[in-house]
């Protein structure tokens, strides 16, 4: 039922309240002048940090270390923060989020004014909704304080306390809004063995120093950073972890009673850690086991048995993600997400696992960090991975099978998955190997035109392919359409919305395989692209102009990501009317560089206008470095797209 | 399911009783459980069926049962609110398994799922893995009744295509009654029609003694019957308590189109439910009706009288009323043009409003919020009356609840006030912060009204008759733009000065961007001869520091405003740079809206050879692009306002260049609806275009509907037109 809600009035206006506001019409500012050094300072740091309403003057993050009292757990860390902010604006509603979760809770949360008094930094506590997760325990304390003059200073601070060191995986120099000293301290007891993997220190202005406090049994590591711009928030940009300075923690043991534990000193230690999760798992498969067998059946090959149960846990296990806690880490049993017929990765995978183990083959579970983040497991952390998937052995050959990329096929890798490195678990011990990595032809487009003039508009047929990460982001999408509006979701698709284009016909290959190429045909009628003035055509023949508005701002300083690799190849033929010449053939452009390269060429052949065009985008990251090249070559491409045909009577 | 809110209870606050009393907290979590049990998926399996129509086979899932029970009962001194609401839907496609397998019930809910696979199995699904949220809901899962204290969310498990999910939410709530007062239980404007269409829909009512409950069907929708006696909140059954039911079946989806009023189109049920110990409303703005009666009218004495025996409360008030009549007398003593009294009345009521609740010019209050209804027309009427204009009471409803003979609750109410001027009635209504006077709400233009002659200084109703509002001409809503256009020497980018002039209905919709951070609290000051006495105490220090404040205040809302105002025209190009706004008239107190605006665009000519291919008919910006499902239309379609939009663009045309191809820009579309005209031609050196396109009627019956596609269809294609500049 569809309904509207009248919200009940429930404003009383009562004499007092009208005799209070009609006395004190206007403002009522707060009577008081900040000393004028004060507003100097804060319009020099303005001009300086022109985006940011305030700025950081002092910032420091001190790391202390304690043995826990769970048998389970060793190490905790308490990490103490504090902020001296200075607002560069007037009436600078401040507000600032600390992150937090279940393993690593914030407390102590308090504000001082300029003048030392205990103020109310009226922090808010609340969920946060991770993209893509449908509950985690990630959780967010908000800080709100009201700057109302330009220059005003306060400071905060608060207390976050890990309950297990191995959740302080890394600390950043750079924060929300920008800093000019920036001080991160850990006093590290003696019994802790402990190390900072420094990440993005190249060029980056850093000092250090190491203190031996032998009096306390501890010593002492200061990194200190100064006039440090905020966070830059460019849209498409990867992970902060590829290009923000940052120290990985890795604790690396603990000495007690003289004897060393080890906490996550190599990469086997967190194997050691992971697999202990894993082996907790009670799967009762019995249920698996009618599906399995009608699954295989009895005269596939081992390739299409892998097939079968690989696509039927994409097909009907829903990604649902539950984060929460040790959930992080460790994955459902295989009969739940069975019955439940949803998971997460961790879910999905050991249930593909568990299912191929069923069917005879030899699948592991596999921890890997998707694209997302640079680490690799030399690093040994929890910081390195975010995925799980599986993997099985088919011909002496892992094959890697993640269920949670619905309509890929066997052999074939997302994205965000190819080249990473892969934890595969093997017993006592793993093994490291690396995701195939795919070239960007994997991606191809291929699409063929040809059409005529008829009555002032473009006449003709369109057949067009999409192969890997465009096909099965294609079919993903299409499938999550309700079904009475899938045709018109198609017919949008191929006529790009354009009301222009009217089609005639269309014919496609079945929407939901995922093997082989997914195509198009069709005929369409193509509206008003054509000017005709006395005895001249001008026509315009591309109406895809991909990538025509991809242009980088010039203040923008972080890497692009096009989330893909791209390639494209266009035969577009126009039959030149009966009684007309070519006047006129755009010149088309060829630019052929490393990561990419662009082509638009134009060729009369007989009759017709043979328009090639080819893009090819071989690293879906685009370094800072190249956006000036970038740019000066799509203002080739969109002249080379806009650029018209103009034919004349004979 | 969809809310929309009710323009007016924006424009026009009302200063009613409340029923807001917080509910006891007490034994929640027992009651929860308790109600729960209430609740049998068994029950009434013998009135729905799972068999799915034939011709909803392709929808992605259909409501095969909806049952919504609300019983109001005593307990005590409270009165408890019961909602039990079961759906059982068959999802018949992978959308529908993805949509409900994440599935939302209202916290203090007590809920229930179960699942009916193909094989006619069951399976209960356990919400105790649900987890509190407090992100936005999908429309589908909000509850009726209480719909903002949190939800749940729950993964439901196990969920394939084929599947019925059938599932229950339950809540009570308890108010305590406050003597002297009427408790009013929220209000419904319902459509029966859902986003799936529906086999079966069963609405029932409880009501007790005390309880009043309004109820009215609309557009086919089912009347409501009156059952059996019902059962008190102990199960037992009382004659007292009665008992209301409707059945509705064969329910289509609504799909929303453009210009749509769906509460006109669709069956439609209003209610709401009210206790009074005591049937005391005379402060209220409710219209409740007589003990054992469901309330299906409001008939137009009742509005007179509401009106009436508000005004009688309306002491805290006397100070504006004072005001005002003390303004008149002062300044307008003798006056004897009614146009003139009204039009100083109304604007000196907008500043002293605005002087309350405006801080700093913030457009963010609207004075709107503090001026009721009620107070409006009382004040109006008591002012031009004393003042010796004929002037009367006016009762309308926006004509998207249909008309004011169909009004049951008192948020569909709209009051203003008809004074008679020198050109005949006028009209005037609440205001907000920038509303000139005549400029009132667009939903209400042509609807029909009731006009009651009423005596103020008696308090007295002489009495009504009906009457229909004027409906603006569409010169009335004019939005012109002039515009001079130079194509800067890269042959890429466009220089643009662009004079915009408003009036009528677009200037309201614009006010408030073009007027963001102009002083317009100063200028009514300076205007009314006020001074602001308290500004000026302190020393000077203090006083300066406030003035450099109120500086950072408005060049923060004029960097917000250039920000708007960009984002605006990026709608309809690709803009290189904004360069500058400059307010020309603010349009408070005069016809037009007029602003001026430089800003630079690109991509719309491109090089042909030698030649250069211009994209002229973007110039007039994005034209409605109807589809195929837009053109075929069932409903009449709702404008909400004639108007006309005028262009007139000049583009200087570069040196060494003569335009070509112009003859595919002359449209002439006129037809009973609307109009699409354009003349291109060159001119000196210079490419002149005016367009003017115009829809005459705010309702274009469906039988007319072609009339106003060929129009915009026009319009559309004009945007696709080009010219070439050809190289001399």
């Amino acid at each position: 039922m569809k309904g509207i809600h009248l919200s009940v009035q429930n404003r009383q206006v009562t004499l007092l309240i009208y005799l209070a506001l009609w006395c004190v019409p206007n403002i009522v500012w707060a009577q008081r002048v900040l000393p004028e050094k004060y507003r100097v300072r804060a319009e020099a740091l303005a001009l300086q940090y022109p985006d940011a309403s305030e700025v950081n003057l002092k910032s420091s993050s001190i790391y202390s270390f304690q043995r826990s009292k769970r048998s389970d757990i060793p190490v905790s860390a308490t990490q103490k923060t504090n902020y001296e902010v200075m607002s560069t604006e007037d009436n600078n509603a401040f507000k600032t989020a600390i992150f937090y979760n279940a393993g690593a809770g914030v407390n102590k949360v308090i504000a001082r004014s300029r003048k030392g008094k205990m103020v109310d930094p009226r922090a808010i506590y609340t969920n946060y909704l991770s993209s893509g997760i449908f509950h985690d325990d990630v959780k967010i304390c908000i800080i709100n304080y009201d700057l109302d003059t330009k220059g005003e200073t306060f400071t905060y601070g608060y207390e976050k306390r890990y309950e297990d060191i191995k959740f302080l995986t890394s600390v950043y120099f750079h924060e929300q809004s920008p800093v000019l000293e920036k001080e991160i301290v850990f006093e590290v007891p003696d019994w802790l063995e402990i190390d900072f993997h420094e990440i993005n220190f190249k060029d980056f202005e850093v000092s250090k120093s190491k203190i031996n406090n032998a009096k306390q049994g501890t010593t002492t590591y200061t990194f200190s950073a100064k006039n440090l711009p905020a966070f830059k928030k460019d849209s498409n940009s990867p992970g902060i972890a590829y290009d923000y300075p940052h120290l990985v923690v890795l604790a690396k043991g603990v000495i007690s009673d003289g004897k060393k534990q080890k906490l996550l000193a190599s990469s086997d230690d967190l194997y050691a850690w992971y697999s202990s999760l894993v082996n907790e798992l009670e799967n009762d498969n019995d249920q698996l086991i009618p599906l399995v067998e009608s699954l295989i059946g009895e005269s596939k090959s081992d390739i299409e048995k892998v097939a079968s149960i690989f696509y039927w846990v994409q097909d009907n296990i829903r990604y649902i993600a539950f984060e929460e806690g040790i959930m992080g880490f460790k994955p459902e049993a295989s009969h739940n997400v069975y019955s439940n017929r949803y998971g997460d990765c961790k879910g999905m995978a050991n249930l593909t696992k568990q299912m191929l183990t069923l069917a005879g083959f030899d699948a592991r579970l596999v921890w890997l960090g998707t694209n997302s983040i640079p680490y690799d497991y030399n690093i040994p952390s929890l910081i390195v991975d975010n995925h799980m998937i599986c993997a099985v052995k088919l011909d002496d050959t892992w094959e890697y099978l993640d269920a949670t990329e619905t309509f890929i096929g066997l052999g074939d890798y997302a994205e965000r998955i190819q080249g990473r490195q892969v934890m595969i678990e093997n017993g006592e011990q793993y093994i490291l190997e690396n995701v195939p990595e795919l070239d960007y032809t994997r991606n191809l487009l291929s699409r063929k035109i040809k059409m005529s003039i008829v009555d002032k508009s473009l006449k003709g047929n369109e057949t067009f392919s999409l192969n890997g990460e465009r096909k099965t982001s294609f079919l993903r999408q299409f499938s999550a359409l309700k079904t009475n509006k899938q045709d018109e979701a198609l017919s949008n698709y191929l006529s790009k919305h354009d009301k222009n284009l009217h089609l005639e016909r269309y014919s496609n290959s079945n929407l939901s395989e995922r093997s082989g190429l997914l195509q198009f045909d069709f005929d369409f009628l193509l509206n008003n692209q054509i000017v005709t003035v006395g005895d001249e055509i001008y026509v315009n023949i591309d109406r895809y102009k991909e990538f025509s508005s991809v242009n980088f701002e010039k203040d923008r300083t972080r890497p692009y990501d096009f989330n893909n690799k791209v390639f494209l190849l266009s035969e577009t033929v126009l039959e030149i009317p009966k009684g007309y010449r070519v006047k006129y053939l755009p010149v088309g452009m060829n630019e052929e560089l490393e990561d990419f390269s662009f082509s638009v060429n134009f060729e009369q052949i007989g009759n017709n206008i043979i328009s090639k065009k080819q893009i090819a985008i071989r690293q879906s990251i685009i370094d800072e470095s190249k956006f000036s090249t970038w740019n000066s070559t799509i203002d080739k491409v969109k002249s080379a797209y806009n650029d018209q045909i103009i034919l004349i009577k004979k | 399911m969809k809310i929309v809110y009710l323009p007016i209870l924006v424009l026009a606050l009302s200063l009613s009783q409340t029923f807001a009393q917080r509910p006891s907290e007490r034994r929640t979590q027992e009651k929860i459980a308790e109600i729960g049990n209430d609740v049998d998926f068994n029950k009434g399996s013998n009135i729905y069926s799972d068999v799915i129509p034939e011709k909803w086979l392709n929808e992605s899932a259909v409501i095969l049962y909806t049952n919504a029970s609300y019983s109001f009962l005593r307990r005590n001194q409270f009165s408890v609110m019961k909602e039990v609401v079961r759906k059982r839907i068959v999802l018949n496609d992978k959308a529908a398994v993805k949509e409900f397998s994440e599935f939302y019930y209202r916290k203090s809910t007590a809920a229930g799922f179960q699942i009916i696979k193909t094989d006619g199995s069951t399976r209960s699904i356990d919400a105790k893995e649900a987890i509190l949220v407090d992100t936005t809901v999908p429309n589908f899962f909000r509850t009726s009744y209480k719909y903002s204290d949190g939800y749940f969310k729950l993964a439901i498990p196990g969920l394939e295509v084929g599947d019925i999910i059938d599932y229950f939410y339950a809540s009570e709530d308890e108010f305590l009654d406050e003597s002297g007062t009427v408790t009013a239980f929220q209000p419904f404007i319902q459509s029966l029609q859902s986003d799936y269409p529906t086999v079966k829909l069963d609405i029932d009512f409880t009501v007790d003694r005390g309880f009043y409950l309004s109820f009215n069907a609309f557009n086919n929708a089912p009347s409501l019957i009156e059952g059996g006696p019902g059962f008190d909140i102990n199960g037992r059954q009382r004659k007292s308590i009665q008992t209301y039911s409707l059945t509705a079946s064969n329910l289509d989806k609504y799909e929303d189109s453009i210009w749509d009023y769906q509460f006109v189109n669709s069956p439609t049920i209003k209610y709401q439910v009210y206790y009074s110990r005591k049937k005391i409303y005379q402060g209220t703005e409710y219209f409740v009706g007589n003990i054992g009666e469901v309330k299906n009218t409001v008939k137009p004495e009742e509005i007179a009288n509401r009106f009436l025996e508000k005004s009688g409360t309306f002491y805290p008030h006397i100070g504006i009323t004072a005001q005002l009549v003390s303004y008149l007398q002062k300044n307008f003593r003798g006056e004897s043009d009614p146009d003139i009294i009204a039009e100083a009345a109304y604007y000196y009521y907008r500043f002293l409003v605005n002087s309350m609740v405006v801080k700093n010019n913030d457009d963010d209050l609207d004075a709107s919020y503090t001026v009721g209804k009620y107070i409006f027309a009382y004040n109006m009427l008591k002012v031009l009356q004393s003042n010796g204009v004929e002037a009367k009471l006016l009762a309308t409803t926006p004509r998207q609840y249909g008309s004011i003979e169909d009004i049951l609750l008192g948020d569909e109410l709209i009051l203003g006030v008809e004074y008679i001027g020198k050109k005949g009635p006028q009209y005037l209504f609440p205001f907000s912060n920038h509303t000139s006077l005549g400029n009132y709400f667009f939903n209400i233009d042509g609807a029909d009204a009731y006009v009651f002659d009423v005596d103020m200084k008696k308090l007295n109703l002489l009495g009504y008759q009906n009457t229909t509002l004027p409906q603006t001409r569409p010169q009335d809503n004019l939005y012109l733009t002039k515009t001079n256009i130079t194509i800067l020497d890269d042959f890429e980018k466009l220089d643009v000065e662009q004079l915009n002039i408003l009036a009528g209905r677009f200037k309201n919709n614009y006010s408030g961007l073009a007027l963001g951070g102009y002083r317009y609290l100063d200028v009514d000051r300076e205007f009314y001869d006020f001074e602001d006495k308290k500004s000026k105490r302190g020393n000077k220090a203090i006083f300066n520091e406030k003035l450099r404040k109120e500086a950072a205040i408005d060049n923060k809302r004029k960097e917000k405003q250039v920000e708007m105002l960009k984002s605006r025209i990026e709608d309809h190009f690709a803009v290189e740079e904004y360069i500058a706004i400059e307010l020309l008239e603010d349009g408070r107190m005069s016809e037009n809206l007029v602003f001026k605006e430089n800003f630079v665009i690109k991509d719309l000519v491109y090089k042909a050879g030698q030649n250069l291919i211009f994209d002229v008919g973007q110039l007039i910006g994005k034209q409605i692009e109807l589809s195929d499902k837009h053109i075929v239309r069932s409903y009449d379609a709702q404008l909400g306002y004639s108007r006309t939009i005028e262009e007139e663009i000049v583009v200087n045309v570069p040196n060494g260049y003569k335009v070509k191809g112009l003859h595919d820009l002359q449209f002439d579309i006129d037809n009973s609806t609307s109009s699409f005209k354009s003349q291109v031609s060159e001119v000196d050196n210079q490419l002149i275009i005016k367009t003017s396109k115009t829809y005459k009627r705010n309702v274009v019956p469906v039988s007319l509907w072609m009339q106003q596609v060929e129009s915009l269809e026009a319009a559309y294609t004009f945007t696709q037109k080009k010219v070439i500049l050809e190289k001399i």
